[in-house]
This record gives structure tokens, sequence and C-alpha cells, in this order.
């Protein structure tokens, strides 16, 4: 028996032992790219390119002001800009947008992108959830059933048809457009809402009933504070995979820039000129990266410890 | 008394009506309208008017169908693309995460501190991470090689033999957040009496790992091989963040598709009927098969005893 256990143990030890190896070499590659990404954004041109600095240190000498004054992120916020235009018809009529963006616009528009969405994405599903939970009617079964039936159905791609639609409706390229096409209630977080508020007492709205209360009170006053744990869970995550997404503004916004659609126009798209280096680019990264990272800090068990394949914990 | 309790009930119908008519309209244009025409525009055609602005659409009969499958055979590269991306993944990457997910569940060393690192990508952006990698691959790849060897390398994104294998590598790298912390926090479901009970009747860490460990978290299991089957068309693997419109033969059909509709001016809106046609034959493949996929692997997937 202990022969046994002692085998067992020792079987033990090495799963741990090679797991834990693999984790840490993976921990450390994302650590260390992250890390040579920060380093290589103080090194100037010189520096990285002329005197091929990859991995070292930055030089004080030819990176001054890139180390100490954080020369590539300054020139950054002063000089880059996004000149971007769309053509497109609504019927017969041709519509022009243009726009020239610095990093101050782009941030601004990360920030209403990301806060909108998130707001709509955590507060719509919510809000309808809880019609279907506590108003049973059939319009509240079918539209369960539908939630269901849609998310089952795989659909490739429907770009083209949204952006026709768009046009269409004359709302591409513009923020009202971004806040109608987010106003959707399906998906995931509508089924983690519903279980939640299916299992809600309903004494709570029937006292307030009594006492007079209306509908649109009981829901603002009572119940959705019960659900803000889970809301504001669902508005984080939200938020944060907004704030990284660019191909939305890039297909349906383009003349809207935000913060990552800048740094992917830098990144991949300007192959000349004064951010045409690596040091540039990567300062490009870092300033889309620390914000997001600052917020995970402060965050990190509301983001992380709550989510679950079946529901979102309270 | 009676009035009293239909008053309210109308007000409680009218209030209902009035919240849900928003998001329900929005979901009839967004979803229903927009799939709809999805599938309009496959069967249409749009010419540039000449004598004025706009275009002129007619019924093309299956003309973006043939278009469509003609894209599909000249570029089948990317249908393997899109298939090896996924089988890769599926393999490993899943693999990978279970087994990250039992020592995270388990509490081993340093569990606490390698949940935070393996959610790392989800929370920077997987750009960031692609911008960051190619210059590893190519720049410090290249001077470490120089270094070691003494002779001049070529990045391993510029080399033809290794530039598939490095993406593939990328996205098994950057894969892991969203599945090891679902994976796991299944796992903490698990009652720990059973566990328990396992290890007083001899059951190992092997044993307990496949017939308690693996049985809980099936329906997990099943829903991300679900998600990541519908995405074998619609996944772009990295591809756009790392190469922008310029992945060429490492292209995926998922990157095509949005390279296309990404970069289409007043020109090239014609292209976006062969395009809802290439979906739309992709939706009636993927479809059946996914539907039926997840039948068999709910009917198959082990019982509570």
């Amino acid at each position: 028996m202990s022969k046994n256990k002692r085998k067992a143990d020792i079987g033990k030890n090495i799963f741990v032992g090679v797991i834990c190896t693999i984790l840490i070499v993976y921990s450390l590659s994302l650590l260390l790219v992250l890390a040579w990404g920060f380093l290589t954004s103080l090194k100037s041109k010189l520096d990285f390119v002329v005197f091929g600095n990859i991995v070292n240190l930055p030089s004080l000498e030819w990176s001054k002001t890139e180390f100490l004054k954080f020369g590539n992120y300054t020139n950054i916020f002063k000089d880059f800009k996004i000149n971007s235009s769309v053509d497109y018809f609504v019927g017969d009529m041709p519509v022009g947008h243009e726009s020239t963006d610095n990093i101050g616009s782009m941030l601004l528009n990360s920030i209403v992108y990301a806060v909108i969405g998130a707001l709509e994405h955590s507060f719509i599903p919510a809000i309808m959830a809880y019609m279907c939970a506590k108003y049973h009617c059939k319009i509240s079964a079918f539209l369960c059933s539908l939630v269901i039936v849609t998310m089952a159905i795989p659909i490739v791609g429907n770009y083209p048809s949204m952006i026709t639609t768009l046009r269409a409706l004359n709302i591409y390229d513009s923020y009202l457009g971004l806040i109608i096409m987010r106003f959707n209630f399906g998906g995931m977080y509508f089924l983690v809402f519903h279980a939640f508020f299916s299992g809600l007492s309903n004494t709570y709205s029937e006292a307030a009933e009594i006492d007079g209360a209306s509908q649109l009170r009981i829901m603002t006053t009572i119940i959705m504070p019960l659900a803000i744990k889970i809301i504001s869970t669902v508005f984080l995550i939200q938020f944060v995979q907004l704030w990284n997404d660019y191909r939305t503004a890039l297909i349906y916004m383009p003349t809207h820039p935000t913060l990552s659609y800048g740094v992917y126009y830098l990144s991949i798209g300007t192959n000349k000129g004064t951010f045409a280096f690596v040091p540039a680019k990567t300062a490009a990264c870092m300033m889309l990266a620390i914000p997001i990272l600052l917020l995970f800090i402060f965050f990190k068990d509301k983001i992380m410890g709550n989510v679950t394949i079946g529901g979102i914990k309270g | 008394m009676k009035k009293k309790i239909n008053q309210r009930l109308l007000s409680r119908q009218l209030f209902y009506l009035a919240i849900i008519l928003l998001p329900v309209i929005q979901f009839a244009i967004f979803y229903i309208y927009v799939n709809l025409n999805s599938f309009t525009m496959a069967f249409q055609k749009y010419e540039a008017n000449v004598d004025t602005t706009g275009y002129t659409v007619t019924f093309a009969k299956m003309e973006n169908f043939k278009e469509a499958w003609e894209i599909l055979q000249k570029n089948s590269f990317m249908i393997r693309n899109s298939l090896v991306m996924y089988a890769f993944g599926l393999l490993f990457g899943t693999t990978l995460s279970i087994v990250f997910s039992y020592y995270i569940y388990k509490k081993y060393f340093l569990s606490g501190l390698f949940r935070v690192m393996l959610f790392l990508p989800q929370i920077i952006s997987g750009l960031i991470f692609a911008i960051l990698f190619k210059y590893i691959v190519t720049d410090v790849y290249e001077y470490f090689y120089l270094k070691i060897t003494g002779m001049e390398g070529t990045g391993l994104l510029d080399n033809l033999d290794t530039r598939f294998g490095t993406v593939v590598f990328f996205n098994l790298w950057i894969s892991f957040g969203i599945s090891v912390l679902m994976y796991s926090n299944s796992m903490s479901t698990i009652d720990p009496s059973i566990v328990e009970s396992a290890q007083l009747d001899g059951a190992n860490t092997i044993k307990e790992f496949i017939y308690i460990t693996l049985p809980s978290i099936y329906p997990t299991l099943v829903s991300f091989f679900i998600i990541g089957f519908t995405g074998i068309f619609t996944n772009q693997n990295g591809l756009f963040d790392m190469f922008g419109t310029n992945a060429n033969t490492l292209a995926t059909l998922g990157y095509y598709l949005f390279m296309v509709v990404e970069s289409a001016d007043v020109d090239t809106i014609p292209s976006f009927s062969v395009i809802s046609a290439l979906c739309l034959i992709l939706t009636f493949v993927m479809a059946p098969i996914t539907l039926a996929l997840r039948k068999v692997l709910n009917r198959v997937g082990p019982s509570e005893d």
C-alpha cells in the first residue's frame, strides 16, 4: 500500500515538476516579449537600426532623449496623425467622409467606443433578460428560444451585408450607427443574466409594487442594483475587448480611428516616414497596452474570477 | 379592486412592450434582415452606372456562386491553412489548456501566478503580441543567429520553410487565456467529497484526472470545441494583426473574407456579392456539420453516474 502511495507521489511530483517548468517558460516568454517591447520603445532609430542594438538596454549615448524623456512616446503624441477617408453611395447619392486624427482624438474615440459598447453589451442583455425572466408570456419564451437558436446557427461572415445595410440607413461610419449596431441583446451574457434573474425571488418587486412603485422604478432602483455585480463584470470584460478591437473601427467606422486602429495603422500601414522604425512602433504598442494593464491590475479578480462557460458567479 | 388589478396588468404589459420594442427592432434589422440580405446579395450583380452615380442591381442567377467556387478552387491553400491551424489548436491547444487548468485547479505550486499569466494575452491586445512577436522572430532571431553561428540568418517569418509553422506557434502561444480560465473554473465546481472518496479508493492523479475531472468539464469542452469549429472559416489567426493585407500564402479563409471587405472601395463594391455567395457556401457546409457534431458530442458524453 505504502509502496503504491510512494509510486503515486513520485508520479504526481513528476507531473507537477514538468508542468510547472512549462508554465514558468511560458510566463517568462510573455514577460520577456513585453519587456523587450518596452525597452525597444526607449531606443532611438540610430541606436536600434544603425548600431544594431537589438536586445541590450538603450544606449545613453544614442538614445538619451528616447530613454530619459520618452522621446518616441512624445513624438507619437505630437506628430502621429491618420488621414482617413471613405466614399460610398446611399442609393445614387455619393457620400464621402474625411478626417484627420491625432493621438488625442484617437484616444477619445477609443474611450467613447469602448465605454458606449461595454455599457450597451452589459445593460441591454441584462434588461432584456430581466424582462424575459420576470414577465412570463409567449413573447418572452420566444425571445429566449431565439437567443439560443441564433447562438447555435453558425453563420460565416456577413460583413458585406452589414456594411450595405448601414450605408442604406445612412448611419455608416458614425457613432449613431455604432450605437444602434451594438444595441443587441443576444449572446452568452443574455443567458447568464436570464439564469440570475430567474433565480431571483419575486418578493422584492411584489413588495415595491404594493407600495405603489412603478415598473420602471422597480427595474431601475430595485432589480438592477441586485445584478450590478454581474453587470459590472460584463462591462469590464467587454471594455477590455472593445479597447483592443481595431477591426470593427476599420470596417464600420473608417474615419473614426481608435487608439488600437492607430497602432495597427502605425505598425502595419506606415512603411516610411517618422514612425517607420521598430522603436516607434513598439512605443505605440506600449501606449495601447498600459491603460488596459492598469485596469487589469486594479480589477484582476473581478475580470478573471467570475467567468465560467455556464455563467458568471455574482 | 378588479379595475385596479386590470390597470396594474395593463401598465405591466405596456412597460414590457416599451422596453423590449427597441432591442427587438434592432434584432430584426441587424440580425434577421442583415442575414437575409446576405442571402439576397449572393444572387445580385452590382454594376456601376455609366451616366449617373450609384449602381444598377440585377439578378445574377448563379454567377456569384460560380465565381466564389473558383476562388475556393484557386485558393485551396486557404482552406488547408484554416483546417491545419484549427487542427493544431485543437490537438495541442486544447490538450495543454486542460493540463494547465488541472494544475491550476489542484492549486499546485505558483498556480495563482500562472492563472494570471495565462490570462494575460486575453487582456493585452492580440495586435500588440502579434507585432512584438513578429519583431522577435525576425530582428531578435536574426541577431542571435548571427551571434551564435557567425552567419547571417533569415527571420522565421521571412523564411518560406518556417513562416507557416511560426504563425501556427503564435496562435498556440496566445490561445490559452480564456479556455484555461473556463476549464479551471469548471473543475472548481467538482464536489470535493467525490475526489476525496476516489483518493481513498486508491485513485492516483492520472486516474482522478481521467475518471473525475475530464467528465466533469465535458460540457465546457464540447462548448469550446463547437465554438472553435464554427470559427474555422472566420478566424483570422492573427494574420491581419501581423501582416496587414500581405499574408499571401499564409492566408486563411477568415483572413481573406475580412481583407476583401476591409480593402473594398467604391469600385470594388461589386465584389461584395461574390463574398456573400462565398459566405453562403461556407455557411451551408458548416451549419449542418456543426449541428450534427453538437448532437453527437452531447450524446456520447459521459453520464452523471
